[in-house]
């Protein structure tokens, strides 16, 4: 049996990312952002373990859109970013000292914002900024290979979200004429269904313990 | 502990002289799925001309059937979907409505052939027939009409069954091998619709039934 209790554990996922487009007949437009998510737990038993998810991302970039009189016609700064946050519950059936399986709950809460340009052509350029609150309740499975004393390698078997709810204000500017949209979306879903990622693997540190 | 094991020897040998307790002859079943979507949006687009419109869709579905002989039921299940689409915009302090109802009730009598994997996991082989009515409702203000129409099909397809304890179990259909064949008439069209699908790649995706084996 893996001696898991009372044992700290963090794991999680980061990236960042660059690109630039330089055409012969328009301007050099470029992006850039990150995005990380950590999740931190910590076994009670030794069968299961509780924990927080953080994540958070960030994206900016250099852009064009059609002519807008008196208005410069490229966008250079962030136009996006969100955070995340959710608790997890997994319970675990350790076959042996190095592998095993686990399962449960977790509950999440997201904010993330988007500003883009909806083009329709020379002074019909829209600014729109979105704001959207995600609520989502779901479980997820994952298998465990334990390689080392301190790392595991953790791969997802299965997900479901039966239960999400999001909300999100859209505020939508014209540039010729500063005249403002607003519109609100509710979105809600119940769906009782398994899904089975494709890709899932990750990697699982564990911390000394004081 | 002997006995379960036993058991679970005999289910998965697929020779088995004693079926597992679930599956037995003049045992009950009940199964239910429900999923919904709602979609709402409120517009201030252009001012002073606000404009709002809801989706909002409904798919529940039971079954009921008995097992007739060990390994085999006949039941019958019922499904529906309610899909509604609502758009109401003012202009000129005037309300314009419109908006689209679509509802289908379909019956299903079926005849399932299960072999068990385990005590706990169980293949089933899922044929039915199914007969299906359709309404669909448009309506802009106050005209409103409507059309009705029917389908018909044979459908096999395979599942596969968990039992988490001996009366309670969760149930999902598999697409590894389907085989579909349908006909059907709305709104002046007519329509034949045949399928079948041989695949190793399971699908990566699976609704989820309850069901209830009661003996």
């Amino acid at each position: 049996m893996a001696q898991t209790e009372g044992k700290h554990f963090i794991s999680g996922t980061a990236g960042i990312n660059f690109n630039n487009i330089n055409p012969s007949e328009s301007e050099t437009t470029n992006g850039y952002g990150y995005n990380f998510n950590i999740d931190i737990g910590k076994f009670r038993t030794a069968n299961t373990a509780t924990g927080w998810s953080l994540s958070n991302s960030l994206s900016g970039s250099k852009s064009s859109h059609s002519r807008v009189e008196g208005i410069p016609s490229t966008y250079n700064g962030i136009n996006g970013f969100g955070f995340g946050l959710g608790r997890f519950w997994q319970f675990y059936k350790h076959f042996n000292t190095k592998f095993g399986l686990y399962a449960g709950p977790q509950l999440s809460l997201g904010y993330a914002f988007n500003k883009k340009y909806d083009d329709g052509g020379a002074n019909n350029v829209r600014a729109e900024k979105d704001n959207t609150f995600t609520l989502a309740a779901g479980v997820s499975a994952g298998a465990y290979y334990q390689f080392t004393e301190r790392w595991w390698i953790t791969g997802s078997i299965g997900f479901s979200n039966p239960v999400s709810v999001e909300f999100s204000m859209v505020n939508s500017k014209h540039l010729s004429d500063q005249s403002t949209f607003k519109s609100k979306n509710l979105t809600y879903q119940f769906l009782p269904a398994i899904t089975f990622p494709s890709v899932g693997l990750g990697l699982r540190y564990f911390l000394k313990n004081n | 502990m002997k006995r379960i094991i036993l058991v679970t020897l005999l289910c998965m040998t697929g020779l088995s002289v004693k079926v597992c307790g679930q599956l037995q002859k003049g045992t009950k079943h009940w199964a239910g799925t429900v999923n919904l979507t709602g979609i709402h949006t409120h517009r201030k687009d252009p001012p002073g001309a606000p404009s709002g419109s809801s989706y909002f869709a409904v798919y529940p579905s039971v079954q009921a059937g008995w097992f007739t002989r060990n390994n085999r039921m006949i039941g019958v299940g019922l499904g529906s979907s309610l899909y509604f689409l609502h758009n109401k915009s003012e202009l000129a302090s005037q309300t314009y409505r419109a908006g689209l109802n679509n509802l289908s009730l379909s019956l299903s009598p079926f005849i399932r052939q299960y072999k068990s994997l385990s005590a706990k996991w169980a293949l089933f082989l899922h044929s039915n027939a199914n007969f299906s009515y359709l309404r669909v409702t448009n309506f802009q203000d106050s005209v409103k009409d409507f059309e009705t129409g029917y389908n018909v099909g044979l459908q096999v397809n395979p599942g596969i069954s968990y039992w988490f304890s001996s009366r309670f179990a969760l149930e999902s259909d598999v697409n590894l091998l389907s085989l579909g064949l349908k006909y059907q008439h709305l709104q002046d069209v007519n329509s034949v619709n045949f399928n079948s699908g041989i695949t190793t790649g399971l699908s990566n995706y699976f609704l989820l039934r309850a069901s209830w084996y009661l003996q």
